[in-house]
C-alpha cells in the first residue's frame, strides 16, 4: 500500500510537470509575438512601419482624410467650411465640441495615443534585443521617439496637458493623470533631441533605388525641433535649428514650381508619409478635390472659406496653383484646396506632406523677428513670398513682422497640418480672429482647446475636463 | 471434478479391505451423499454403509424419522456429523465401529466442521434473456459481503458459503436475488430492466444507471433518433431533454443550430456545451469561412453550418447531456457549459445480422406567407409617395411596370418540394472475442428552392471489439463521411420580398434585368455556394484488467475534418447597372478550412468493496491537441468571365486574401473520481479535476475543480416499505461542484503583433492587443437538486430537478481609457451570470403487455437567466445590449407607445435617442415535450410534440418600411393609417424619407419589434407496421417492418412569419415539414 501510494504521489508530481510543458504552446507561423518582433532587422522595422501605415491609414490622425488634424483642425479654424451633415464633423466647424464627439475621440486622442503605445512597445523591446544590429537599432530607435515626440506635440496643442506615458503597462496606463503642457513640450524636445543623435542623415528606404522621403531623418528631427522650440518660445534654438536644415542645400531647396511642391520626388519635402490605400493617391487629394458641390456625407464635404480666398493678394501664385473651383448643381462657385492634384489613381505620384522647407523659413523669420533680427526675418519672409510670386516686403516693426509671417503662414500652409489654427492658438488670436469670422456667439476662448473624450473621463477619474465642457 | 471424485469414493468404498479401511481414522472417513428430503434414519444407514461406523443413539436424543437434505462430497464423517447433531445440542464419541451420541456438556470438544460453512468456490455465468454473456455484473454475497464481477464471458468465480443468497446486478437489467443453495455453478439470467431506471448511462469515462446516478443526466437512445428524419442528431434531440433549448437558425440542410443547455453562462466567451463523440472532443462551432469573414460577406446561406452535421445519426446508440457539476466537473475548464457525450453503435454478439433501413419523401414549408398582390403593391407605394410628398422619380421603376403581372415569389422561391432520401445498411455481429459492426449510409436532401441544390452525405463506419482474454479488451472505431453541399451562395427566402409585378425573369433566355433597374432574383441561381466536407475519426480504447479489481484503460484517437468551400459568382450572374467591370469576369471565395485534434487518456479504475460499501475509483490523465486552420481567398479577373473556370483558381489573375485563422489549443489534466455505494442506499460521488491549458498564461496556477454529489435511495429503506407501499423507488440526490469555461481566443494572453498596414512596400505591424496574461477560466459553481420516484414497480417515475448555476469571473473586454494604447483588454471581469430552472419529468409505461403497450414521456423546463451583477456596466459597451438583473437575452428598446392619431406614425415614450428602456426577453421562457409510443400488435405509433413559451422578432416589422421601393410586404401591412383619426395596426406608409420612415427604424429597435413567438407542434409522427413471422420467415428474413414517418407535421402559434422557431429580424428559410415512407429490414 505505501509502494502504491509512493508510485501515485511520484505519478502525480511528474504529470504535473509534464502538464505545464505540454501545454506552453508556440505562437504557430502566423503570428509573431513583441519579442520575436526584435529578432531580426527587416521584422524590427516592421515595427516602425507599422506606426506610419497605422498615421496615413483610413482613420490615422495624421493622414490627412475626413478626420484627421488636418481636416479638422483647419474647419476649427477659418480655412475650412462644410455642408456635411455628420454632426462630428459640424461641431468642428461650429467650434461647439461635445465631449462625446468621435472624431475627437477614435482619431484625435485614440490615434495618437496608439501609434505612442506602439513606440513605447517598440522602444522597451528593442532595448533587450541583441540580435538587431547596432546601426539599424540605433536608427529605428530614432524613429520611435521622432513617431512619439510627434504624436505628443499634436496632443498637447489640442488638448492642452495631457497624460505622458512612457510605458505600456495597461495597468499603469489607465490610470495616468494630465501632466502640465510644458513637462509635455520639455518631453517632446528631448526625444527629438534624442531622435536627432540617432537618425541617420540619409533617407532610408526599403528599396536604396526609391528616393523617397518617407521615413523621417536626423533632418526631420531638427525640422520638427525647430518647431517645438518656436512653440516653447525658444527664439534662439529655433533660429538655429531652423537655419542648420535651411543650410544644408544638399538635400533640401524651394521647389521653384508651386505644382512641384507636394510630389514624390519633392526637394522641399523634409518628411512625407506614403499613402498605402488602394485606389487612391492622398487621402487630401481624395477629399478636398471637388468634383461637383461639397456632399452632405462625410468625404468630399468641405470647401475653402470666402476669408481665405479673398485674403490672396493680388498676383499670388498660390492662389492660381493651390487652389480650385467647381460649379456645383446650385450654380453657386465652390473652392477647393488643389495643393494634391490628383483625386484618385493607382499608381501614386504626390505624398502626404509632413514636413517641409517652408515652413523652416518661415519658422526662422518669426525666431529671428522675436530675436529683433529685421533684416533676416524680412529677407526669410520674402523668400517664401518671392516663390509664390509676390513682391519683396520690409516690415519694419517687429509687431508689423509677426503679423505678416502670421499672414504668410496662412497662406502657404493652408490645410496642411492644422498650421492655422495652432497659430492663431499659439499667437493668442484665435478668440479675435475667429469670434468676428465665425458669425457666431458660440465662441468661447474655452474652445481653444478640444474637450478630453467623454469616456476618457468616465474610465480614468484622474482625468479631468478642459474648461468650458 | 466432481464425477470423477464420486467415482473414486466409490472405488474406495468397494475395493478397500475392511483392514485398510480402518486404518483411516474414524472422524475422517468420507461420506459422499446429496439427497433432498431424507429421513435421518435412512441418511445413517448410508453413513454406515459408506463408513463402517455404526451410531448409537436413543430416541430422546434424536428423533431420526426427521427428514433432512444433504449435500456432501466426501465429507469427513465429523463435518457430517456435526451438521446433523450440533445445533441439537449433541456430540458423539468414536468406540470401534461405534459411535455413541450423547449430550454436550460444557468443556466438550465440538469436533468437526460444520460443512455448509465452509466456503466453496462457485461459478455463476451471468447472461440476458438472449444467452448473450453480460460482462462486468456485479455479484454481492449476502451475508458475508463478498463481491464479485463478471469477465467479459459473463462468468465470475466467487468463494461464498453454500447457503449464501446471492444479489445479481448489471445496469440496464433488473437485479436478481439467487440462492446458492449447494450448486457450485449457477446459471443466471438477467431481465432487461422494465423501466428505465437501471437502462445503462454514458457518463464521463463510464456507465452508470438512473438508479445510482448523482448527478442529472438525460439520454436519448438510437431509437429516439429512428423516428426523427434528420440529419444532425441535435436535432433529434429537440423536445426529449429537459434543460437542453435547441433551435434551427436555418431549416437548411446543414444549418446552423442554437444548443443551449440551461441557458448562457457566459457574456462574452462561448456557450457551447463540451461535444464528445466516443470520447474524442469534437468542434462546436461551424469550420466555414463565415467564420473569418464579416456577416455580411458571409460565403454560404447556413449561417454557420453545425459542425455535427457530419455524424451519421443512424450510428449513434445513445447521447448522454451531462449537466449538473457531479457530471460535468469532471471535464475541468470545458464543462461549464455542459456535456454532450454522443456514443455510436457496436457489434452485438450472435450469428451475422444485416440491417437495412431506406426511407424516401418529400418535404415543403409549412406555412406560406402571403403577400401583396400587384395591385395592393402599387397602391402602397403610391400611397408611401404621396405620404412623404415626393413625385415618382426615374428610379421607381417599380411603379412603370404597372399592374399587369403578378408573381408569387413566395411561391416561386419557397413554394418548391423537397425530397428526402436516406439509405443505412449496418452488417454486425461476432463470437463472444470478436464483435464487428459496419455501417453504411448516404442521405441526399434536396431544398423547396428553384433549381437543383441539395445535400449530400455518404458515410462508412466500422466498430470493433476484441476481447482476446478476460483480461484484455481492444474497441477500435474508423469512421469516414463525406458531405456535399450545394446551395445558393444567400439564402433566397430573402427575394420572396421582390416586388409581385416584377417582369419576367427571363427574356430570350437570359436573365432579363429590365435595364439594371432591379436585383433579378434568379440570378441567385446563378451564383452557388458549393462546399466538400471530409471527415476522419479514429478511435482506440483498450483495456487491461491488471487484477481482479484494478484496470487500466487508455482511449486514444483522432479527428480529422477538412472542408473546401467555393462561391463562384460568375460575370453573368451580376446586375449589370452596379457598374461592375466586365473584364473582371466574375469573382469567387475559395475557402480551405482544417480541423484536426487529437486525445490520449490513460487511466486506472480500481473497484473494491469494504464490507457493505462498494467502492469505484478512477484515475485518469489527458493529453489533447486541436489545430483549425482556415484560410479564405478573393479571386478576380478570369478570362472572359467563363462560369466553368471561376472555380480554377489559376484562372485568377487578381487573388488576394481574404480572412485567416489559425490556432492551436493543447490541454491536459490529471482528474479523479471516487464513488461510495452503502448497500445501494447512499452514494457520495467525489471527482475533481486539475488541468491546465494552453489558451491560459503558462504561469498562472492550474486550474482546479471539483464536485460532490450524494444520493440517498429512501426507498431501500426498511422502515419506508410499510409506510409508502405504493412507492417503488425514491431517491433524493443533490450536488455541488465547479467547471469552468476556455471557449476564448487562442494566444490572447501573448504580446502580439500583426500585419496591418503596408508601408514603403513592407507591411507594418502594429501590436494587435494590450497584453494580460492574468485572465483565467471562467468559474462556474453549480447546485443541483432533484427528487426522483417510482411508483408501481416504477412504471411510473417521476422527477423533478431544481438548479441554480453561477458563473463568475466573465471574459470580457475589459474597457480601457484610450491613453493605454486600445480601448479594451481581455480580463476576468467581476459579472455574475446566473441561471437557475426547474425541470420536471415523467416517464411511464402505463400498459406494457406482451403486445400491447404505451409508453408516454413528458418533461418541461422552465430556465431563468439572469445578469446578477455587472459593475460599471455603463461605461462599456454591454450598455446597449445588457442590463443587470434582467437575462443576457434581451433586447433594449425604446418604448412602444402608440401610433399618433394626428401624424399617423408610431410614437415612443421617454424623450431621447438613449432612451432604450425596454426591455423584452428573447430567450425561451418554459419549453418541453410530449412523446409517445404505442404498440398493438404489430403497428406501432410514435408521437413527439415539442412545445416552446418565447418572444423573439415580430415578422412584421422586420423587412424594410412599407412603402419602400422594390420591397414587397406581407398582406397585413394594408392596415394601416391613413387618414386623420384612424385605428391601424401599421403606420401609414412611407417610402424612405419623412418622419414615418425615421419612425420606423426606431419601432424596429422598440419593444414592439419583439413578439410571442410561442408554439407547440407535433415534431414528429412515426407508424410503423411489423410484417407477421409467417411471412418473414418465408421470406428468409430476420424481421421487416414499414414504416411512414412525418417530421413538424403542425404548428399552432400565434406568430405571423413562416416559423416560429427561425423567427430572426430576417428573411429565413424555414424547417420544413417532411413526410416519408420506409423499410426496415434485417437478415
Amino acid at each position: 500500500m505505501k509502494r502504491t501510494k509512493a508510485i501515485l504521489l511520484h505519478l502525480c508530481i511528474f504529470l504535473t510537470f509534464s502538464c505545464r510543458k505540454f501545454v506552453t504552446v508556440s505562437l504557430p507561423g502566423t503570428e509573431v509575438s513583441e519579442t520575436e518582433i526584435y529578432s531580426n532587422d527587416i521584422a524590427a522595422r516592421s515595427a516602425i512601419l507599422g506606426i506610419y501605415g497605422e498615421m496615413i491609414g483610413e482613420n490615422g490622425f495624421a493622414s490627412g482624410n475626413t478626420r484627421s488634424a488636418s481636416l479638422l483642425c483647419a474647419l476649427s479654424a477659418d480655412e475650412l467650411d462644410t455642408r456635411s451633415a455628420i454632426t462630428a464633423i459640424r461641431e468642428f466647424r461650429d467650434n461647439s465640441l461635445d465631449p462625446a464627439n468621435s472624431a475627437i475621440k477614435d482619431a484625435l486622442w485614440g490615434e495618437p495615443y496608439k501609434c505612442i503605445y506602439a513606440a513605447n512597445a517598440f522602444l522597451i523591446g528593442i532595448q533587450k534585443s541583441d540580435k538587431v544590429s547596432p546601426d539599424v537599432k540605433k536608427q529605428l530607435s530614432g524613429e520611435a521617439l521622432f513617431a512619439r515626440a510627434f504624436c505628443y506635440f499634436y496632443l498637447v496643442n489640442l488638448f492642452g496637458d495631457v497624460p505622458y506615458t512612457t510605458g505600456i503597462d495597461y495597468k499603469q496606463n489607465r490610470d495616468l493623470h494630465r501632466n502640465h503642457h510644458s513637462f509635455v513640450y520639455d518631453r517632446i524636445a528631448s526625444d527629438l533631441r534624442d531622435a536627432r543623435d540617432n537618425l541617420s542623415a540619409d533617407y532610408i528606404n526599403n528599396e536604396p533605388s526609391n528616393d523617397n522621403r518617407v521615413r523621417p531623418n536626423k533632418w526631420a528631427a531638427i525640422a520638427l525641433l525647430a518647431r517645438v522650440s518656436l512653440y516653447m518660445g525658444k527664439w534662439a534654438d529655433a533660429e538655429i535649428l531652423s537655419n542648420s536644415v535651411i543650410a544644408n542645400t544638399d538635400q533640401y531647396s524651394l521647389e521653384s514650381s508651386l505644382d512641384e511642391v507636394f510630389l514624390i520626388r519633392s526637394r522641399e519635402a523634409i518628411w512625407q508619409l506614403k499613402p498605402n490605400t488602394a485606389g487612391i493617391n492622398t487621402w487630401e487629394g481624395k477629399n478636398l478635390i471637388l468634383t461637383a458641390g461639397p456632399s452632405a456625407g462625410e468625404s468630399n464635404s468641405c470647401l475653402l472659406t470666402a476669408d481665405l480666398i479673398n485674403a490672396f493678394e493680388q498676383g499670388d501664385l498660390r492662389r492660381r496653383s493651390w487652389v480650385d473651383s467647381v460649379i456645383g448643381p446650385d450654380s453657386t462657385v465652390y473652392h477647393y484646396a488643389h495643393k494634391y492634384k490628383i483625386k484618385n489613381g493607382d499608381s501614386p505620384s504626390e505624398y502626404s506632406m509632413v514636413l517641409r522647407l517652408a515652413e523652416q523659413y518661415l519658422i526662422r523669420a518669426e525666431a529671428r523677428a522675436r530675436l529683433g533680427d529685421t533684416a533676416g526675418a524680412n529677407e526669410d519672409l520674402n523668400k517664401v513670398r518671392s516663390r509664390a510670386g509676390l513682391p519683396a516686403i520690409n516690415a519694419p516693426t517687429t509687431d508689423a513682422l509677426l503679423a505678416a509671417i502670421l499672414k504668410e503662414r496662412r497662406m502657404e500652409l493652408f490645410t496642411e497640418w492644422g498650421h492655422r489654427w495652432l497659430d492663431l492658438k499659439r499667437c493668442g488670436k484665435a478668440g479675435a480672429v475667429l469670434q468676428p469670422f465665425k458669425n457666431t456667439t458660440r465662441w468661447q476662448d474655452t474652445d481653444t482647446l478640444y474637450p478630453i473624450p467623454r469616456s476618457e473621463l468616465l474610465l480614468n477619474q484622474q482625468l479631468a475636463q478642459n474648461p468650458g465642457y | 471434478m466432481r464425477p470423477r471424485n464420486k467415482l473414486l469414493s466409490l472405488l474406495l468404498a468397494l475395493v478397500l479391505p475392511l483392514g485398510l479401511w480402518a486404518q483411516v481414522k474414524q472422524g475422517e472417513r468420507p461420506v459422499t451423499v446429496r439427497i433432498n428430503n431424507i429421513k435421518i434414519r435412512d441418511l445413517l444407514s448410508i453413513i454406515v454403509d459408506q463408513t463402517q461406523l455404526n451410531p448409537l443413539y436413543n430416541s430422546d436424543q434424536l428423533d431420526d424419522q426427521e427428514r433432512v437434505s444433504v449435500n456432501f462430497e466426501n465429507e469427513p464423517l465429523d463435518n457430517v456429523l456435526a451438521f446433523l447433531l450440533r445445533k441439537k445440542g449433541l456430540t458423539w464419541k468414536y468406540h470401534d465401529d461405534t459411535y455413541i451420541v450423547k449430550f454436550k456438556k460444557p468443556g466438550d470438544p465440538d469436533p468437526g466442521r460444520l460443512p455448509d460453512a465452509k466456503p466453496t468456490i462457485v461459478t455463476v455465468l451471468v447472461t440476458d434473456e438472449d444467452d448473450h454473456p453480460i460482462p462486468d455484473a456485479f455479484i454481492i454475497a449476502k451475508p458475508s459481503g463478498k463481491t464479485g464481477q463478471t469477465d467479459n464471458n459473463g462468468i465470475a468465480r466467487l468463494q461464498v458459503e453454500r447457503n449464501a443468497e446471492l444479489m445479481v446486478s448489471s445496469v440496464g437489467y433488473a437485479t436478481m436475488p439467487v440462492m446458492v443453495n449447494d450448486n457450485t455453478v449457477l446459471k443466471i439470467k438477467l431481465k432487461a430492466s422494465m423501466s428505465n431506471l437501471d437502462e445503462v448511462m454514458v457518463i464521463a469515462y463510464g456507465t452508470s444507471s438512473r438508479r445510482n446516478l448523482t448527478g442529472a443526466v438525460s439520454r436519448i437512445t438510437a431509437a429516439d433518433i429512428a423516428q426523427q428524419l434528420v440529419s444532425n442528431p441535435l436535432l433529434a434531440m429537440q423536445g426529449r431533454v429537459p434543460g437542453l433549448y435547441i433551435n434551427q437558425l436555418s431549416g437548411l440542410p446543414g444549418g446552423a443550430i442554437n444548443v443551449e443547455l440551461r441557458g448562457k453562462n457566459s457574456i462574452a466567451a462561448g456557450n457551447n456545451p463540451l461535444y464528445i463523440v466516443d470520447g474524442i472532443p469534437f468542434p462546436a462551432t461551424a469550420l466555414t469561412l463565415n467564420n473569418a469573414l464579416p456577416a455580411s460577406a458571409a460565403i454560404s446561406p447556413l449561417m454557420g453550418s453545425n459542425p455535427l452535421n457530419m455524424l451519421n445519426a443512424a450510428n449513434i446508440e445513445s447521447i448522454e447531456v451531462l449537466k449538473d457539476a457531479d457530471a460535468t466537473s469532471i471535464y475541468g475548464s470545458r464543462g461549464a457549459n455542459g456535456v454532450v457525450l454522443i456514443t455510436t453503435k457496436k457489434g452485438q454478439p450472435g450469428k451475422m445480422r444485416v440491417d437495412a433501413d431506406v426511407y424516401s419523401g418529400i418535404g415543403k414549408t409549412g406555412h406560406q406567407l402571403q403577400f401583396l398582390n400587384s395591385a395592393q403593391y402599387l397602391e402602397m407605394r403610391k400611397e408611401a409617395l404621396q405620404n412623404d410628398k415626393i413625385d415618382p422619380q426615374n428610379t421607381d421603376q417599380d411603379l412603370a411596370w404597372g399592374s399587369s403581372r403578378y408573381t408569387n415569389w413566395e411561391k416561386v422561391m419557397l413554394g418548391g418540394t423537397a425530397g428526402i432520401t436516406d439509405a443505412q445498411v449496418a452488417v454486425q455481429g461476432g463470437v463472444n472475442s470478436f464483435l464487428y459492426r459496419v455501417a453504411g449510409g448516404y442521405r441526399k436532401e434536396t431544398t423547396v428552392y428553384p433549381g437543383n441544390f441539395n445535400f449530400n452525405k455518404a458515410s462508412l463506419q466500422t466498430n470493433l471489439v476484441f476481447t482476446p482474454n478476460n483480461r484484455t479488451e481492444a474497441t477500435l472505431k474508423i469512421g469516414y463521411s463525406n458531405d456535399r453541399t450545394y446551395l445558393p451562395s444567400i439564402d433566397l427566402a430573402a427575394y420572396t420580398r421582390t416586388p409581385p409585378n416584377a417582369p419576367e425573369s427571363y427574356s430570350n433566355g437570359n436573365l432579363n434585368w429590365d435595364g439594371g433597374s432591379y436585383d433579378n432574383p434568379m440570378s441567385a441561381l446563378l451564383r452557388p455556394y458549393k462546399a466538400y466536407t471530409e471527415y476522419l475519426t479514429m478511435n482506440l480504447v483498450l483495456k487491461y484488467r491488471i487484477w481482479k479489481e484494478l484496470q487500466f484503460e487508455t482511449s486514444m484517437g483522432f479527428n480529422n475534418i477538412f472542408v473546401d468551400e467555393k462561391q463562384p459568382t460568375p460575370f453573368h450572374s451580376l446586375n449589370p447597372a452596379a457598374g461592375y467591370n466586365t473584364a473582371e469576369g466574375g469573382y469567387t471565395i475559395f475557402g480551405n478550412n482544417r480541423f484536426r485534434n487529437w486525445i490520449i487518456e490513460p487511466r486506472f479504475r480500481y473497484g473494491h468493496t469494504f464490507g457493505k460499501v462498494k467502492m469505484t475509483t478512477l484515475l485518469g490523465f489527458t493529453l489533447q491537441e486541436d489545430i483549425r486552420d482556415q484560410k479564405g481567398f478573393f479571386a478576380t479577373k478570369f478570362p472572359g468571365g467563363a462560369a466553368e473556370q471561376l472555380e480554377n483558381i489559376l484562372a485568377a489573375s487578381n487573388i488576394t486574401g481574404l480572412g485567416y485563422d489559425y490556432y492551436r489549443y493543447r490541454y491536459n489534466a490529471l482528474f479523479l473520481r471516487a464513488n461510495w455505494n452503502y448497500r445501494g442506499k447512499y452514494i457520495l460521488h467525489i471527482t475533481g479535476r486539475q488541468d491546465a491549458s494552453s489558451r491560459f498564461a503558462p504561469e498562472l496556477p492550474f486550474a482546479v475543480f471539483f464536485s460532490t454529489g450524494a444520493a440517498w435511495i429512501f426507498s431501500e429503506e426498511s422502515w419506508m416499505k410499510p409506510a409508502l407501499p405504493f412507492l417503488s423507488f425514491g431517491k433524493l440526490r443533490a450536488s455541488y461542484g465547479t467547471s469552468g469555461n476556455d471557449q476564448i481566443k487562442d494566444y490572447a494572453y501573448i504580446a502580439t503583433r500583426s500585419p496591418s498596414n503596408m508601408y514603403d512596400g513592407q507591411w507594418g505591424q502594429m501590436p494587435v492587443k494590450l497584453t494580460n496574461n492574468q485572465y483565467k477560466w471562467e468559474k462556474s459553481q453549480k447546485f443541483e437538486t432533484a427528487l426522483e420516484l417510482g411508483f408501481l414497480q416504477d412504471k411510473l417515475l417521476f422527477r423533478a430537478a431544481y438548479y441554480r448555476n453561477r458563473s463568475t469571473g466573465q471574459l470580457v473586454n475589459e474597457p480601457l481609457p484610450l491613453t493605454t494604447g486600445a480601448s479594451s483588454v481581455l480580463n476576468n471581469f467581476p459579472a455574475t451570470v446566473q441561471n437557475t430552472g426547474w425541470e420536471f419529468e415523467l416517464n411511464s409505461n402505463i400498459i406494457r403487455k406482451e403486445k400491447t403497450s404505451w409508453n408516454t414521456f413528458f418533461n418541461v423546463s422552465i430556465p431563468r437567466n439572469k445578469l446578477v451583477s455587472f459593475p460599471g456596466i455603463k461605461n462599456t459597451s454591454y450598455n446597449n445590449t445588457l442590463s443587470e438583473g434582467e437575462p443576457l437575452d434581451i433586447i433594449k428598446g425604446y418604448q412602444y407607445w402608440r401610433i399618433d392619431p394626428v401624424s399617423g406614425v408610431y410614437t415612443f415614450t421617454g424623450t431621447g435617442n438613449d432612451d432604450r428602456t425596454a426591455i423584452k426577453r428573447t430567450s425561451p421562457l418554459l419549453y418541453g415535450g410530449w412523446q409517445n409510443n404505442l404498440e398493438l400488435n404489430n403497428w406501432r405509433l410514435d408521437l413527439l410534440f415539442q412545445f416552446v413559451s418565447q418572444q423573439r422578432y415580430n415578422y412584421l416589422l422586420t423587412g424594410q418600411a412599407p412603402g419602400m421601393p422594390f420591397m414587397n410586404q406581407p398582406v397585413d401591412v394594408m392596415n394601416r393609417w391613413r387618414i386623420h383619426g384612424d385605428q391601424a395596426a401599421f403606420q401609414q406608409f412611407t417610402q424612405g424619407s419623412g418622419e414615418a420612415y425615421k419612425s420606423f427604424l426606431l419601432v424596429q429597435q422598440s419593444n414592439k419589434s419583439i413578439t410571442d413567438a410561442s408554439f407547440i407542434r407535433l415534431k414528429s409522427v412515426n407508424l410503423s407496421y411489423k410484417l407477421p413471422k409467417k411471412w418473414i420467415e418465408k421470406a428468409r428474413l430476420q424481421s421487416a417492418r414499414f414504416f411512414i414517418q412525418g417530421q413538424n407535421l403542425f404548428t399552432i402559434t400565434g406568430y405571423k412569419g413562416r416559423d416560429p422557431e427561425v423567427a430572426a429580424d430576417h428573411d429565413v428559410y424555414p424547417p420544413l415539414s417532411v413526410y416519408t415512407a420506409g423499410l426496415h429490414i434485417t437478415l
